[in-house]
């Protein structure tokens, strides 16, 4: 059972974090500054470990959410 | 003090260049913001088709377009460091500082995420029967509108390739 709620709270979600972080990216690229990947990047080189859960649970929200379809 | 001028006269254009692709993936996300809100709104979602779906090996392909999106994505970031020329994170510092509004927003962000989480689990336990947010993807990647969801799917995993798979040339030991 789903409901529209759900459905708009995802979209809301999912695209509209994306969208304020690129806003965000095109505001500090226009003042000059790195782009967010590059302070990303740095978090992640200074703190690995949590870089490493952070790839790891990217990839398995790849396989949770698009494997198993049907069988849930 | 010419050929200064010139240099930054030339990265002002590659900058804005930069800027207007930044500005068209925004665009892009704004459509797909409204476009997803619409199909949310309007399209019949009472029963959820993943039961009857014809493409079996769709979540397949689905993944396989996840993993092309942070290929992309990681593809991009290194356009974008040779444009901006910028330098490569050799050795960085033990403590990175953020502006104050970056932190406010990661601060922000992850709160959200942990009430996304909370209601996960939440959902995952059965408490009052509320659907798990696994459900409401699986859904949109098994409907009729599925290409809206792959547009949305390459659009955000090339995002995070880009911010998550910046290209650097430190290595380990260096840290």
């Amino acid at each position: 059972m789903v409901g529209v709620v759900g459905f708009v709270l995802l979209v809301l979600f999912v695209v509209g974090v994306p969208l304020a972080v690129t806003a965000a990216d095109l505001f500090i690229v226009g003042r000059g500054k790195h782009p967010v990947g590059y302070y990303v990047n740095w978090f992640a080189r200074t703190h690995p470990f949590y870089a490493g859960v952070l790839a790891a649970v990217v990839g398995a929200m790849i396989s949770h959410f698009f494997l198993h379809l049907r069988n849930g | 003090v010419a050929k200064a001028r010139v240099s930054r006269s030339g990265a002002a254009k590659v900058r804005a260049r930069v800027a207007l692709v930044q500005a068209g993936i925004l665009g892009f996300l704004t459509a797909l913001l409204l476009g997803g809100l619409y199909l949310s709104a309007t399209v019949d979602i009472k029963a959820c088709p993943v039961e009857t779906i014809a493409d079996p090996n769709r979540g397949l392909k689905f993944a396989g377009l996840a993993v092309v999106g942070l290929l992309i994505g990681r593809f991009v970031g290194s356009i974008t460091t040779r444009l901006l020329q910028v330098p490569f994170t050799a050795n960085p510092a033990p403590r990175v500082k953020l502006a104050p509004y970056i932190q406010w927003f990661l601060a922000i962000f992850l709160s959200f995420t942990f009430l996304c989480l909370l209601y996960e689990t939440a959902a995952v336990a059965g408490l009052y029967g509320w659907p798990p947010i696994t459900t409401y993807v699986r859904c949109a990647v098994a409907s009729p509108t599925w290409p809206v969801a792959a547009a949305g799917t390459l659009m955000i995993f090339g995002l995070l390739g880009n911010w998550l798979w910046y290209p650097t040339r430190a290595t380990w030991s260096g840290l």
